[in-house]
């Protein structure tokens, strides 16, 4: 019955074929379970393009990590542990209402589709919320890789009240190398 | 069928034929009905029209740059300018048209139909691949008319974070976004290749055009979003100053080298890989035999594709690296000869007692062929430890990869587009115009690119519009060369045109090849197929296609 009506609508539509029972079952596809597969297939493929992506980026922090030890460790004391770590919180939430999401209008459920959209909107700003307390800090302590830059703070961390180890003024500079890695990465 | 050897062409008698009423042209009407299309062959065909654009402009930075070497002395152009000549020639001939050329055209058109489906599995996804590409393009053309670029193709940092004025951002965004059209391409490719499949079309059942695009696919979804991160990272570079390569800031300038060519060696193989599979109907279909050891052949596309990914670092054995990642780079290079030499005798073996006939694709396929394997060969210098230092950033160089890519992948497409040609618009392109033009850019490719071999080996180095008095001669015979190479590539822009609307009408299969593509009318359905093929034959099996036919002969008739 169900079947049916979905089916009449289908004659209307341009690229629907006369077989094809449900409306999101594209024209192309035999069965459902090959859009089904297909789609699930591609979706992985692009994620591995982003592990690509990033990796590229995972990769030149993993060599100047291992080259300027010192200065990372000491630039990455910096970030504050709590906020990072709420902020893995807020996306992966985010994430995981957008899949919600998409489980709704697969059910054709709208007012909950709604409902996820606006909690993963919410939840995307409040990421960009926390982002900016933290890159402000950055901007207060003239951590932005450039002419501003400044690294008082880790040749003298005493006169700030760090109990960090001093590092030499040539070490210090490659902290900003981290700071680069750290704004491109978030 | 008429008994003679000449030729295997078999057209529909012409005082009767006449073309399919409704096919993927016909079915809808006006641009829109293009712009929005989610047809496989309409957006191969919107790709046509627009790399065949990014050719000819190409092209046309490529002839200002061999008019400008014609003497020694820099007088056509400043040197600014021709630092922006071959910059953007680089950019638009890799990014524009070599990369999408064969994948995006070809085999937007054919994968879906050779393997028996409807459609790629994302339709929207390969419009979406288009519009970025023409994004990517329009941004590139922003570059060029707001003052152009001049890093090179490469980017070269801190050359291109530091050291110069030009419109640098622009033209990586337009690469960072192309880049996404052809991941877009490849995802589609492996996705369709992998679940889309006919009922029978086993994996070795498939031609082997399928199976090098699969191989290429696989390189541009690995390989592009490494390119495009390097491209991020320069653009950050440049406007925010980040310091990931700035060696004032403890960056290193190499690792941008080594994200570079992490892709752009892959890219290569990207580029050429599709035009070996082209090259494999070709021949077969040329020769009517099946391509001898198919399965060698097939793995052999997948083998360039892993190996490919291993030889990155030898773009960069004069730039400081390691010698021992030297030597272990210089052994991988070598072992990329292998698989093409694979394919290189395989199809040579074909050939043999073959009833090979001269056709022009075929023209093109032994084209690609000889060209290639130039190419190859040299390259096989190239990757020498103790040749590469001598012959590196020389016209050698040049020559190398002009070599594999217009001898090679241009040939490859060119061939495709003349074999496929009264597929995809119905029509047969006028055959003697077409042999004499096929002869037409080998003999100018050659004239072109084999004096620069000899120029590179005297020490005459790339990218300079100014040379020692000594060289004129081959300089002049390599421009040229440059000038039948252009008469041979415009000439089927003409011919091709003209046979939209006046060609000899082709029927379903003027070549009488075994492919699925060849047993559908032509031009196609919007829906390939009015029922799904069932498959029970191999790829290349002729007597299926004899029995075949006279199995319909005797039902009709």
């Amino acid at each position: 019955m169900d079947n049916a009506l979905v089916a009449s609508h289908a004659h209307t539509h341009e690229e629907e074929h006369e077989h094809v029972a449900l409306p999101q079952h594209r024209h192309h596809f035999e069965t459902e379970q090959q859009q089904r597969e297909a789609g699930t297939f591609g979706m992985w493929l692009f994620l591995l393009t982003e592990i690509m992506f990033f990796g590229g980026l995972f990769f030149a922090y993993l060599l100047y990590r291992n080259w300027y030890h010192d200065a990372f460790v000491a630039a990455s004391n910096q970030l504050s542990i709590k906020l990072g770590a709420i902020n893995t919180a807020v996306l992966i939430g985010s994430g995981y209402f957008m899949a919600l999401g998409v489980w709704a209008a697969e059910v054709r459920k709208k007012g909950l589709l709604v409902l996820f959209l606006l909690i993963t909107t919410v939840l995307g700003f409040v990421f960009l919320g926390i982002k900016y307390v933290e890159y402000h800090e950055k901007w207060e302590k003239h951590h932005i890789p450039g002419e501003h830059f400044d690294v008082s703070e880790f040749v003298n961390p005493q006169a700030y009240g760090l109990k960090e180890t001093p590092l030499a003024p040539d070490m210090a500079q490659k902290t900003q190398v981290f700071f680069s890695l750290y704004f491109a990465m978030t | 069928m008429s008994a003679t050897t000449s030729t295997i062409v078999n057209l529909p008698d012409q005082r009767t034929a006449t073309m399919p009423k409704r096919d993927y042209l016909n079915n809808e009407h006006g641009l829109l009905s293009w712009l929005f299309t989610g047809d496989h062959k309409r957006i191969a065909i919107l790709y046509l029209i627009s790399i065949t654009f990014f050719f000819f402009l190409g092209g046309i930075f490529a002839g200002l740059i061999r008019l400008e070497l014609l003497t020694p002395q820099p007088d056509l152009v400043a040197s600014d300018t021709y630092n922006k000549l071959f910059s953007l020639h680089g950019i638009i001939m890799i990014f524009l048209f070599l990369v999408p050329s064969v994948p995006a055209t070809l085999g937007n058109f054919l994968i879906p139909i050779m393997i028996g489906a409807k459609d790629l599995a994302f339709p929207k996804i390969n419009l979406l691949s288009w519009y970025l590409f023409m994004a990517g393009g329009v941004l590139t053309l922003t570059a060029l008319v707001t003052g152009g670029v001049d890093t090179g193709w490469t980017f070269t940092t801190p050359l291109s974070t530091h050291y110069l004025n030009t419109n640098v951002v622009t033209a990586a965004t337009g690469i960072f976004i192309a880049g996404f059209a052809s991941i877009f391409t490849g995802l589609n490719f492996i996705v369709t290749i992998h679940r889309m499949r006919a009922p029978g079309m086993t994996w070795f059942r498939m031609p082997l055009f399928v199976w090098a695009n699969y191989a290429a696919s696989i390189l541009m979804v690995l390989g592009t979003p490494v390119l495009a991160i390097s491209l991020v990272l320069v653009a950050l570079e440049r406007t925010l100053g980040l310091g990931v390569f700035d060696p004032t800031k403890g960056g290193d300038p190499l690792l941008f080298q080594h994200l570079f060519w992490f892709y752009s060696h892959p890219a290569v193989y990207i580029m050429i890989l599709p035009g070996m599979g082209v090259i494999s109907e070709v021949i077969s279909t040329f020769s009517r035999k099946r391509i001898f050891g198919y399965t060698a052949v097939a793995f052999s596309s997948v083998a360039i594709a892993l190996f490919g990914f291993f030889v990155w670092e030898h773009h960069m054995f004069i730039m400081g690296v390691s010698n021992y990642s030297a030597l272990v780079f210089s052994l991988l290079t070598m072992l990329v000869a292998v698989p093409s030499a694979i394919k290189i005798f395989n199809w040579a073996f074909t050939l043999q007692k073959g009833s090979i006939t001269f056709e022009t694709p075929m023209l093109y396929a032994f084209a690609f062929i000889g060209l290639f394997t130039i190419g190859g060969m040299t390259g096989v210098f190239l990757g020498a430890l103790g040749m590469d230092i001598h012959l590196t950033e020389t016209y050698f160089i040049v020559a190398h990869f002009h070599y594999v890519m217009v001898g090679g992948m241009l040939m490859a497409f060119l061939g495709g587009i003349h074999f496929w040609w009264p597929k995809m618009f119905g029509r047969m392109y006028p055959e003697s115009l077409s042999k004499l033009s096929a002869v037409t850019s080998f003999i100018g490719f050659n004239l072109t690119f084999m004096p620069q071999f000899v120029l590179g080996y005297l020490g005459m180095p790339r990218r300079y519009h100014a040379y020692p008095p000594e060289f004129q001669v081959l300089n002049v015979l390599s421009t040229a060369g440059a000038t039948v190479l252009g008469v041979g590539f415009l000439l089927p822009v003409l011919y091709l045109g003209w046979s939209l609307k006046y060609g000899a009408i082709a029927g379903n299969n003027p070549w009488q090849a075994t492919g699925l593509e060849w047993q559908i009318q032509s031009p196609p359905l919007t829906e390939n197929f009015t029922e799904i093929p069932i498959v029970t034959q191999d790829a290349y099996d002729y007597e299926w296609l004899a029995n075949k036919t006279e199995h319909e002969v005797t039902t009709v008739g």
